[in-house]
This record gives structure tokens, C-alpha cells and sequence, in this order.
């Protein structure tokens, strides 16, 4: 891999961006069937689970400063460490297929029913491998411009469709107990989790003040709550719970209510370029770590210099294109891949591991740390 | 073959081997001009005659050598002071081509070579392809002294710094590397000078050939070195801590590091009222953005997506398209192609010709197309209004690679609609993010984002300080550069 380094501004804005997707597009329906009219606040029961994770990897980052969460997994937990950064690897992986997956089924569902999907995850996934064999500083700087850009789409449809929102379908809370809540806020965890990819890239921040570096480490919990909780919210207001949690893609309603005069009858065409953007620099950074994190657990084999890196992300997209095609052959199979499989997995790799990880340091007396945290290149 | 040979210290010795060496070339002169003191005694002259301004000669080295005004022991100190000592048979020779006369003295190995030079040479003429309404009126010429002698007069202070380096093996030519001391980075400046240094080609025609060697990628899209024929230019872009790299022969000049902002840059940018040139660049961005996707654009929306219009609108494409033998992809496409064509034509045309064949060209054949049912209107409309747009853009070079991308969009878009016009921007994206030039990120200061750089990108720092190089001001390239050390 070639050397890298990024400010600790572009890892956050990065892992925010990599992260966003999900809780906005990707997984919307599974929130809104599992929490119902709560499952927009079950973002922000999450919150001290959130932080706690964050600070947990902020902490391990100033414990091992040069070292990724695959490379820091065994010095931690000894050879348990191994079993679980290949775990982690291959949530890498499935964040690629999931996304993959997604992003190829909502363009044949909206805008081209008639191609194959195999043309359109192929083609995306060349794209992919584009930006990804460019770099981890070339993601974020990809990133540094789809990510406002997506936030500001964001913020004029939210705007647009003020008119047919009607907050009162918010309330009341928990009118069916806790338990919607509750399963909703398990999966919003799995979603959540997915920020625990900064683990993977923090290694390479460039040395900066303690108070930068964790601010890389809140932003985009901040971000992904606001833009979990806002479209969850707004999809409740506008179409009301059932309606909305019955749609496979309830925040892309918004873009078809939204109009502009006599130029544009219908803007839905934004929504792909959102949802694209969002889709691409996620896939990038995932499957640029999945590939970088094999090379770490393999590192005794020299996996690097048998299949440098300019075959393994093509090969490992290639192999991600036949698997989503094949291996998924339908919507049921793929929602029981989210649900059952990649959410809850992400959910205790992403929000209990780190926890985990650091108390496990503690005890065994690797928390001494130097002020001042270093970095490397790969 | 030259390289064993050495100086004699008879005149006859040297001139048997100088005219082994360049006796059968076309006006070479063997002059021996008689010295009265010893009498009998001769010194000889070796030159191009075609390259020499005789007058000169004659008035400055042969009558007061003949004349006994200059004698030999009194050489080389009686001489113009651009007389230089030969190091070896391979210099002389140098000289020689480079069109001065080599002196020659009996008894002594001591060669020298006087500056008589009349090269054939235009004069200074106003600027052809950086025209602009205000600033100076003068552009390089073919000369470097000339060229460096405008720059001097542009920035008269001691820190302009003009380095010389020879490139090519055996028909080696003066590179000039001019910089303000101390403004562009140790790191940027030594890089200039690897590069440039490890050219090896003969017989270099314009300095643009040299821009593969400057650039940081052998094949890129997008431009990376700043091609320009204005000296005010290179002395607002080297106050800007940046290196400019000039060739002898060539009226141009290279500007390294460039960005992606540079290429928005004209030359009236560095006179006009700011506030406005904040606009013309916000309007230039504009531009290359329509250049871009706008045929990619009107293939979407018309072969995939109709829903995105009004009806009325729809409607009125629909009746338009009527009949139209090709479908709006392939009609997009040969369209551009079309245009292209006669944009080339235009250009390789003489000026009083090309603009007339560009402009009747473009109106006979599209409204001849449109009557004839070949093309629709709203597509001549979209081509001309990408033409506009691409004419906009100040550099040649972003203009081109306008060109190419809209080509990769439209071809994308032909065949996946929407989809595929925004992954072939996502590309070109991900393609300008990783590009730098001398090492800085090319998009510096958007992405790399560094907020008190943008307000120079978008032109509100292009007028020069009223102290002219009194305040140095390389931040843009000090702080980018500073980044990618950092990096």
C-alpha cells in the first residue's frame, strides 16, 4: 500500500461519509418496520452507547497510534485476536456487498428497470476500484466534496417538502410499549457500529493535538445521529409510519414530492446522484480497509507482495459483483443478510468491541500512553 | 569521436581538426586575420557567417587586431566582455553552433569565443492566444535573454532568480528556471531542477515539449503545467511562489506547480476590479461545469429520464425529435464531433478565414441540418451553448480536457442514462483528487480543503501588492506544499 496521511478533520468528514448511507437510505425500512412511529428517536436513545464506543477507540488509537484495529486486535486479546480481525475483515467486506447490493437494486427499481443488474454493480464496482487503488487521502478528498454537497441536497429536500409534513404523526412515543423501540435501537446499534471503520484509518492521522483527534472521533456520531433521526422523522411527518415502513425506499419519496415551478416536474434524479455519491465514497473506503486489513492479518505470508494490492481490489470487487448477484439471488435472502447477519455483527464489532477492547487493556496494563499521539505511513 | 580531441597550439594543427570537424558545413569560415606585431604573424577566426552580425565583427575583432590596436598577449581583456575561455574541443564546438566566433592564437592552446551573435529573431508583438483588454501588451519572443530582460523589467529586484540548465546530449540547449528567492519550497524548487536536469532529448523545438517531464503523471486529462506567452504572467505567478521554466527558441513559458484554480486564470485577472473577477472565475467554474455533462445531460433526460421535464416541455422535445433518423445519443454525439471539427478547422485556418468558415460553418450547417430534419433544434442548442461555454474557459489545455471528459460523460450516459452521467463525474472526481502537480494536490484549496487559500483561487488576491515583491506572498503553494510534506 502506498504511504498515507490524513488530517484528523478529513477522518472524521470521512467516516461520516462513509457511514451516512445507511442510516439514511440503505437500511431506512428495516428501522421503520422494526421501531414503527418510534423508531426515529431510536437513534438518540443510542447516543451514550455511541460515545462510549468512540471514546473507546479515540482512547485505543492513543494507546496503539500506529497501529489499525486489525493490527492492535491480537496485541489486546492475544490469538482470540486473530479469529476476530478476520471477523472484522470480512464486515469490511460485507459493507462493500451490502452497499453493492443496494445501491444496484435501487437503480433498476427507479431509474433503469431494463438493464441488467449485473451491467450496473459491474459497472459501479469499476468505478469503485477506480477510487479506491487512488488511495485513502484520495477518498477523503472525494469525500471532502460529495459529503457537503450531499448534506446540502439533504437540507433543500427536507426544506421542500416543509409544506406536507405533519409532526403530530411523531407523537405519541412508545404507544406499543418499548419493545419497537428497543428493536429498532438494536438495529440503529448494527448501523452505528459501521463508524468503527475509523479504527481501521486513525493509524494514519496526522499527529495533532488530543482535542482534534477526538473531535474526528464525535463528529460523526453528531452527523449520522442528525441524519438518521431527521429523515426518519420526516419520513414519519410526511407519509405517516405504516405507509412509510411499507415502501422499500421511504426517504427517496421525499425527491418525488419535490418540484420546482415549471422547470423541473420531478427532481427524483438528485436523489440518485445522493444516493450514488453516498454509495461511492462508502464502497471506496470500505473496500480499500477489507483489502488493507487482509494484507495486516496476513502480513506473516507476505499476501502483499504474492497479489499486490492493484489485483486484490479489482479481484475482491470482481468477487463482490458475482456474490451479489449469486449468492443473493432474492430480496428475502438479502433482508435476512442485513438483519440477522450484518447488522447485529456490525452492531458488536463496531459498538461493544471497542468497549471491550479498551477494558481488556486496562487490565492488562497497555493504557499507558505518551501525550502526543504519532502516526505512519502504511 | 570529438571527445579524444584536444586543443593544438599551432594554428595550423587547430584549423586542420576544426575543419575536419565542421569544414563540410554550409557557411563555416576559416579567418585568418593578420596581427602587424610580429610581423607575419596571424590569428584565427572560426564562425558561421550566417549567423554573425559582420558589421560587428569587423568593427570590434578584425580591424583592431589588424589595426594593432588589440594585441594578442593583450587578449582575451581587449575583447567584448562576453568573451569566454573554451574548456574543451566539445565547448568550442557548442559555442560555435550557438552561432559565436572562436579565436584562435599561434603557440598557445588557449581557445576563446566572442559573443557576435545575430540570430535571426523577431520582434516583441502583442500577445496572440492570451489576448487581453488591460495590462501589458507584449508576449515572449523566441530569444531567452530577450524573454529574461522582459522579466527583469517586469520584477527589477534582486530576488528574481534566473538559474541556467543545459538539457539534450549532443544539441543541448539553455533552460532557464526563474523563481523569487525564497518563495516556492526547497523541495518544489530541487524537483524542478531534477526534472528538468534528466531531460535528455535532442533537439528540443518548444518548451511545452517539456511539460511530460514537469508533469507528475506521463498521461493525464487534465493539465498539471501552466503553459503561458505573457511575462507579466509568469511575474504574477512566480509572486505567487511558483517556478516558472523557459527554453531558448521558445516564446512561451511553463508555470509549475499548477493547479486546478490556475487554469481558470486569465490574464486581465491580475487587472481588473476584484470583485468582478470573483465573478468572471465563479462564472468560468460555471462554464467548464456546462462544458462538461450539458450533451450528457440532454441524452439523459431525453432518452431515459422525460419524466424530470414538464410535460409541455416533453412535449415540445418529442415534436422536435419527430422524425429524426438518429436516436439522441448518436445524434449527441455526432454533433460534438461535428463541432470539434470545426473548431479544429477554425483554428488551423488563418485567422481572417478560420473565424468566417467557424461561424458560417456552424450556422449554414446547423440550420441546414435542422431544416432538413437531420438534427433537432434543442440539440443544436445544447452543442452551441457547450461550444460557448468551452470557448469561456481561458486555457487551451483545460479546454481540451473539456473536450475529453464530455466525450467519457456522454458515452457513459448514452448507454446507463443518469446513472452513468454521474459515475463518469464521480471518476473524474476521484481522477482530479489524486492528481498533483510537483507533488501539491492539484484541487488544493477545495479538497484539500484550506479555507484561507480559497479566497486567492477565486481571484481576489490576482492583483499584484502595491509593493511589488515587497511582501512575499507564496501562501497558496507554501501551504498546499506544506501539506503534502506533511502527507
Amino acid at each position: 500500500m502506498k504511504r498515507w496521511e490524513i488530517s484528523a478533520f478529513q477522518a472524521g468528514w470521512l467516516t461520516a461519509g462513509a457511514v451516512v448511507l445507511t442510516g439514511h437510505a440503505l437500511a431506512v425500512t428495516h428501522f421503520m418496520q422494526a421501531g414503527g412511529r418510534d423508531a426515529w428517536i431510536s437513534g438518540l436513545i443510542n447516543m451514550p452507547l455511541l460515545f462510549l464506543a468512540a471514546w473507546s477507540l479515540y482512547r485505543l488509537r492513543l494507546i496503539f497510534p500506529r497501529d489499525t484495529i486489525v493490527q492492535y486486535l491480537p496485541k489486546v486479546l492475544g490469538v482470540v485476536g486473530y479469529p476476530v480481525a478476520a471477523i472484522y475483515v470480512t464486515f469490511l467486506f460485507g459493507a462493500v456487498l451490502f452497499t453493492l447490493r443496494m445501491t444496484t437494486d435501487w437503480m433498476v427499481d427507479s431509474i433503469l428497470p431494463e438493464t441488467p443488474a449485473l451491467v450496473i454493480s459491474g459497472l459501479y464496482m469499476a468505478a469503485v476500484v477506480y477510487a479506491a487503488l487512488s488511495g485513502l487521502d484520495v477518498l477523503a478528498r472525494i469525500n471532502q466534496f460529495t459529503l457537503p454537497l450531499l448534506a446540502l441536497l439533504g437540507m433543500t429536500v427536507s426544506v421542500s417538502t416543509m409544506q406536507a409534513k405533519d409532526y403530530r404523526l411523531l407523537f405519541p412515543l412508545l404507544e406499543k410499549g418499548p419493545w419497537p423501540l428497543l428493536s429498532a435501537s438494536v438495529l440503529a446499534l448494527g448501523f452505528f457500529g459501521e463508524t468503527s471503520i475509523m479504527g481501521m484509518y486513525d493509524a494514519y492521522v496526522l499527529p495533532e493535538d488530543r482535542k482534534k483527534l477526538f473531535r474526528a472521533y464525535i463528529f460523526p456520531l453528531l452527523f449520522i445521529v442528525t441524519t438518521f433521526t431527521g429523515p426518519l422523522a420526516g419520513s414519519i411527518a410526511t407519509l405517516g409510519h405504516r405507509v412509510a415502513a411499507d415502501m422499500p425506499y421511504p426517504t427517496f419519496q421525499h425527491w418525488l414530492m419535490v418540484s420546482y415551478a415549471r422547470f423541473f416536474e420531478r427532481t427524483d434524479l438528485l436523489a440518485v446522484h445522493q444516493w450514488l455519491a453516498g454509495a461511492y465514497v462508502r464502497s471506496g473506503i470500505f473496500l480499500l480497509m477489507a483489502v488493507h486489513g487482509l494484507y495486516q492479518l496476513f502480513s506473516r505470508t507476505t499476501l502483499q507482495k504474492r497479489l499486490p494490492a492493484k489485483w486484490l481490489i479489482p479481484g475482491a470487487a470482481a468477487a463482490l459483483v458475482a456474490l451479489s448477484e449469486k449468492a443473493i439471488p432474492s430480496q428475502p435472502v438479502f433482508d435476512t443478510f442485513v438483519l440477522s447477519i450484518y447488522l447485529p455483527t456490525t452492531a458488536c464489532l463496531g459498538i461493544l468491541l471497542p468497549p471491550l477492547l479498551l477494558a481488556i487493556a486496562w487490565i492488562r496494563g497497555l493504557t499507558r500512553t505518551k501525550r502526543g499521539a504519532q502516526t505512519h505511513g502504511a | 569521436m570529438a571527445r579524444e580531441l584536444a586543443f593544438q597550439t599551432t594554428l595550423e594543427a587547430n584549423e586542420a581538426q576544426f575543419k575536419r570537424l565542421v569544414g563540410g558545413q554550409r557557411g563555416a569560415i576559416f579567418r585568418r586575420v593578420p596581427v602587424p606585431d610580429p610581423p607575419g604573424a596571424e590569428i584565427l577566426l572560426v564562425f558561421f557567417e550566417i549567423e554573425m552580425d559582420q558589421a560587428r565583427l569587423e568593427l570590434v575583432v578584425i580591424r583592431p587586431i589588424i589595426e594593432g590596436e588589440i594585441r594578442p598577449d593583450d587578449l582575451p581583456e581587449r575583447l567584448p566582455s562576453s568573451t569566454v575561455k573554451m574548456k574543451s574541443v566539445e565547448h568550442a564546438l557548442e559555442n560555435m553552433f550557438r552561432g559565436k566566433v572562436l579565436l584562435f592564437r599561434e603557440g598557445t592552446a588557449d581557445v576563446y569565443s566572442i559573443e557576435i551573435a545575430k540570430p535571426p529573431a523577431r520582434s516583441i508583438t502583442a500577445p496572440e492566444t492570451e489576448a487581453g483588454v488591460s495590462g501589458p501588451r507584449e508576449s515572449f519572443t523566441e530569444i531567452h535573454v530577450v524573454n529574461l530582460a522582459m522579466l527583469r523589467r517586469r520584477y527589477p529586484g534582486p530576488a528574481l532568480r534566473a538559474e541556467e540548465v543545459w538539457i539534450g546530449k549532443e544539441a543541448r540547449l539553455e533552460v532557464g528556471i526563474i523563481y523569487l528567492d525564497g518563495y516556492p519550497t526547497d523541495r518544489v524548487l530541487n524537483e524542478v531542477r531534477k526534472r528538468v536536469t534528466q531531460i535528455r532529448e535532442d533537439g528540443v523545438q518548444d518548451v511545452t515539449e517539456l511539460t511530460e517531464a514537469l508533469a507528475d503523471r506521463r498521461v493525464s486529462i487534465f493539465p498539471t503545467v501552466f503553459v503561458t506567452e505573457r511575462p507579466d504572467t509568469v511575474a504574477h505567478f512566480i509572486k505567487a511562489g511558483r517556478v516558472a521554466v523557459m527554453l531558448d527558441n521558445s516564446p512561451r513559458a511553463l508555470i509549475v506547480p499548477a493547479l486546478f484554480t490556475d487554469f481558470f486564470t486569465s490574464a486581465d485577472d491580475f487587472y481588473e476590479w476584484r470583485p468582478f473577477v470573483v465573478f468572471l472565475r465563479l462564472l468560468r467554474f460555471v462554464a467548464f461545469n456546462i462544458a462538461v455533462p450539458l450533451p450528457a445531460l440532454y441524452v439523459a433526460v431525453t432518452t431515459y429520464h422525460l419524466q424530470a421535464l414538464p410535460t409541455q416541455l416533453t412535449l415540445s422535445l418529442l415534436a422536435q425529435r419527430e422524425g429524426a433518423p438518429l436516436p439522441p445519443p448518436i445524434e449527441a454525439i455526432t454533433m460534438t464531433i461535428i463541432f470539434e471539427i470545426l473548431r479544429e478547422a477554425g483554428v488551423r485556418l488563418p485567422r481572417a478565414i478560420g473565424s468566417t468558415v467557424s461561424i458560417v460553418g456552424g450556422l449554414v450547417i446547423g440550420d441546414a441540418a435542422i431544416r432538413s430534419g437531420l438534427t433537432s433544434p434543442a440539440m443544436v442548442l445544447v452543442v452551441s451553448a457547450t461550444a460557448v461555454a468551452t470557448f469561456s474557459l481561458p486555457s487551451t489545455t483545460l479546454a481540451n480536457a473539456a473536450t475529453y471528459y464530455r466525450f467519457f460523460v456522454l458515452a457513459l450516459t448514452s448507454m446507463f442514462g443518469f446513472f452513468g452521467l454521474l459515475l463518469g463525474y464521480l471518476v473524474a472526481l476521484a481522477n482530479l483528487s489524486g492528481m498533483t502537480s510537483l507533488g501539491v494536490p492539484y484541487m488544493t484549496p477545495f479538497f484539500p480543503y484550506r479555507s484561507r487559500h480559497l479566497a486567492a483561487a477565486l481571484g481576489t488576491k490576482a492583483r499584484p501588492p502595491k509593493h511589488l515583491g515587497a511582501t512575499p506572498q507564496p501562501e497558496l503553494i507554501r501551504g498546499a506544499d506544506d501539506f503534502q510534506e506533511r502527507s
